[in-house]
């Protein structure tokens, strides 16, 4: 049966922690869903590589490959997931282009496979608060969220329950509770820096908040705890699409999973709404066209608002959903680079309590929640963990023969360190747009991204940096190595913006639910509304925003208004 | 899996396996902390399923230079209470390395074994492999300490830096390494991580 005879209430384009989440939602709501997505489907018996050991791999797991791959994943390569074990879960370059100034680099990191980047992402999840959602009320820069944390906070319950987070209660303000499943213990490290920095500080270091499960949930085994979580999990303990949200929209009997499916732009009607979604078939390269009353773009920042800009007609000339002309500007990724690393001697002989736990600490955000930097704006929260270091730091001992293999078994340090995620300012100025000249493997046209961190970003990377060593000194650290180069954006992987979300059509391209002024039955249900970025890891704030709009598009679907 | 999978790399690749950590890197010299650098840089790109495809490509070392590696990686982390690198096949961990690295590093790191049986036939009147275990302890001690040597020795201690960072880099990551030295028994299956357990350290 050809695609393009079937008709769909809901198109999703993507297939990752957002698209298979908005599947299952919809579905379960009584409607037909085709999601599109650009990859193959995965074979956890060959792709997933969790139970391998350095021994295991031709290259003992480490960042290698042969000479013609390397060439071809010159920007993958720069992610620290990306390695000899999971190399073929990040995209191929040279099929996907994309141009930046070149003093404006931008490394785009993606994985195209049926769950997207859910397979390899971070599983850190911390909600946002009204700090972040009203933070233009609070410093007057740029523009509030159209929505507030009273509003977001039951959808966050919602998706919580479903996919399960562990972590620990706090009672924070600036980094709200959630529904936690048990949390995961902290090393002897971390407790000592966790209570050197209440005493001293006055601030608070809590176990890493992830969506890996500690306890058996919704037909999901908890965490084995065998380590690396980001190459891949046969038993489905952390949330990814593929574990969780897909099959409970494969269940409903609704879903029209099209793999090997890759977007290029949406057809409008007559009336100016969407009437399908073109895309091409990566095998055959034929171009398709599959028809929906409701078209929901899942496909992560950047490539949702590629296939807007793409999406040209008479109408909409500059792309759809763009009447404000901003579509593509305030492009926004965590600012990183700031952070301290030490040895914590007082721990000496004492055995690693961390074994694989896969997950760390984090250090909520202090700054500029009651007191007002006078160098920066918002602020940064850190990861981090403290660990004994098994063999890392033989390079540095003297000798050789049984007395340096003795030493080495004798002097593995307890390593501890931090290091800043923090917010970057939406300025219209970072943006991204169609580079009409040049197009991908399948010809659609690419992108070209112009992004930098400015002023706030550099500062605010140097507070990290310095309030990283003080903390580790309190702690009774020695040794410490203090970073402050500030990263390159893109490489936390954490790109949001371009699509944002307003009240005001002039000035946003989507509403409160993510819904496109312009268009009724057009939603972005990604990171790409976001209007601020916070400093908190983002998924499941798509993910909450996500349920939100997908109850209003039920409503509206059901009253006919789309 | 139960050898070293030497045999299955592409060896053009295998540089990639150095580590920082592994090396020392801020004291090394400059032509090692290169290669340090170059396989921080490069990816991971051989998927698992085309790995073992690859074609297993021939030794830059002749019978004399592997014997000599072989028994550089036993002297430097000898057999104890567990193996040692001779056990680990850490020469065909370099072996691999090197024929990746590019030219002018391997070129100095094959420079610097032929450096090794001159100095020692000028000292004992034998190649490196050929002389005494204690005239062989005595000249890397020699090339161990640095502030011993004079600068004639550069090349011997330079050599002697990067065979000891890709011995500790082939050896901790191999299965003896692992299983053995760092009691690490490869189970991946647990009930719980237990945290600290200690009073004091909460305070």
């Amino acid at each position: 049966m050809a695609a393009q005879d079937q008709q769909y209430d809901v198109v999703i384009v993507g297939s990752g922690a957002t698209g298979g989440w908005a599947a299952k939602q919809l579905t379960e709501a009584g409607l037909t869903v085709a999601v599109l997505e650009a990859g193959r489907k995965l074979d956890p018996e060959v792709d997933y590589t969790e139970h391998k050991r350095p021994f295991d791999m031709p290259f003992r797991g480490r960042r290698l490959g042969t000479e013609a791959r390397q060439a071809r994943q010159p920007v993958q390569s720069l992610c620290y997931q990306c390695d000899e074990y999971t190399n073929h879960l990040f995209v191929d370059d040279t099929e996907h282009p994309y141009t930046t100034p070149a003093d404006r680099p931008f490394h785009w990191i993606r994985g195209k496979h049926v769950g997207g980047r859910s397979i390899m992402w971070a599983r850190q999840t911390y909600r946002l608060s009204d700090y972040d959602l009203k933070a233009a009320s609070h410093d007057g820069f740029g523009v509030d969220w159209p929505l507030d944390y009273a509003t977001l906070a039951p959808y966050y319950d919602i998706v919580e329950r479903y996919i399960g987070v562990s972590g620990q209660a706090e009672g924070l303000p600036q980094l709200p509770d959630g529904q936690f499943l048990p949390p995961m213990a902290l090393t002897c490290g971390e407790e000592i820096l966790k209570t050197a920095i209440r005493q001293e500080f006055g601030r608070t270091l809590t176990i890493g908040r992830c969506a890996i499960l500690t306890e058996d949930l919704n037909g999901r085994p908890k965490c084995h705890y065998c380590g690396p979580c980001s190459r891949g999990c046969r038993t489905g303990s952390y949330y990814s699409s593929v574990s969780s949200s897909l099959p409970a929209a494969e269940a409903t009997g609704r879903l029209t999973l099209i793999p090997n499916a890759v977007a290029s732009h949406i057809e409008v009607d007559d009336a100016g709404k969407c009437r399908s979604v073109y895309y091409v078939d990566r095998i055959t390269r034929r171009q398709r066209e599959v028809f929906g009353k409701a078209v929901v773009l899942c496909a992560a920042t950047l490539e949702s608002t590629r296939i807007m800009l793409n999406s040209t007609s008479d109408r909409y000339p500059t792309g759809i959903a763009n009447s404000s002309g901003v579509l593509g500007h305030y492009l926004m990724d965590h600012v990183t680079g700031g952070g301290a690393s030490g040895v914590l001697p007082v721990l000496k002989g004492v055995p690693d309590t961390r074994g694989n736990r896969p997950n760390g600490i984090y250090i909520p955000r202090f700054r500029n929640l009651e007191d007002r930097q006078p160098n920066f704006l918002r602020g940064y929260g850190y990861q981090g963990g403290a660990r004994l270091v098994k063999w890392g730091h033989a390079g540095s001992i003297a000798g050789f023969g049984a007395t340096f293999k003795q030493e080495v078994r004798e002097t593995r340090p307890w390593q501890i360190s931090l290091g800043g995620f923090g917010e970057h300012l939406p300025r219209y100025e970072n943006f991204c747009e169609l580079d009409k000249n040049r197009v991908d493997a399948w010809g659609i046209p690419i992108l070209h991204i112009s992004a930098a961190y400015g002023e706030n970003e550099q500062k605010m990377v140097d507070d990290m940096a310095d309030a990283a060593e003080e903390m580790l000194r309190a702690a009774g650290a020695e040794d410490i190595a203090v970073r402050r180069a500030i990263s390159i954006p893109g490489l936390a992987i954490h790109e949001v913006g371009t699509a944002r979300m307003g009240d005001d059509p002039t000035t946003s391209v989507l509403n409160g639910f993510e819904q496109a002024h312009d268009i009724d039955n057009l939603f972005v249900m990604d990171g790409s509304g976001y209007a601020s970025s916070a400093c908190q890891n983002p998924t499941i704030t798509f993910m909450a925003l996500a349920t939100r709009a997908c109850e209003y598009l039920v409503e509206e679907f059901r009253a006919s208004r789309l | 899996m139960n050898s070293e999978p030497s045999g299955q790399i592409t060896r053009r690749d295998a540089l990639k396996t150095l580590s920082v950590a592994g090396a020392g890197a801020a004291t090394l010299p400059l032509w090692v902390t290169t290669l340090v650098e170059v396989a921080q840089a490069r990816a991971a790109t051989s998927a698992p399923t085309s790995a073992a495809q690859s074609a297993i490509t021939e030794s830059v070392f002749t019978q004399a230079q592997h014997d000599t590696v072989d028994l550089l990686s036993e002297l430097i982390i000898p057999e104890t209470d567990t193996a040692g690198g001779r056990q680990a096949r850490v020469v065909d961990f370099i072996d691999a390395i090197l024929s990746d690295a590019p030219g002018p590093e391997r070129d100095r790191f094959l420079d610097g074994l032929q450096w090794l049986d001159e100095r020692s036939g000028g000292l004992f009147g034998a190649t490196f492999a050929a002389a005494s275990p204690e005239q062989q302890t005595a000249l890397l001690t020699l090339l161990a300490s640095p502030e011993n040597h004079t600068p004639a020795d550069r090349t011997g201690v330079e050599f002697f830096q990067a065979m000891k960072s890709l011995t500790v880099t082939g050896y901790y990551t191999s299965r003896i390494g692992m299983l053995q030295e760092l009691d690490d028994n490869g189970a991946v299956m647990f009930d719980e991580k237990l945290g600290c357990a200690h009073p004091e350290h909460r305070a």
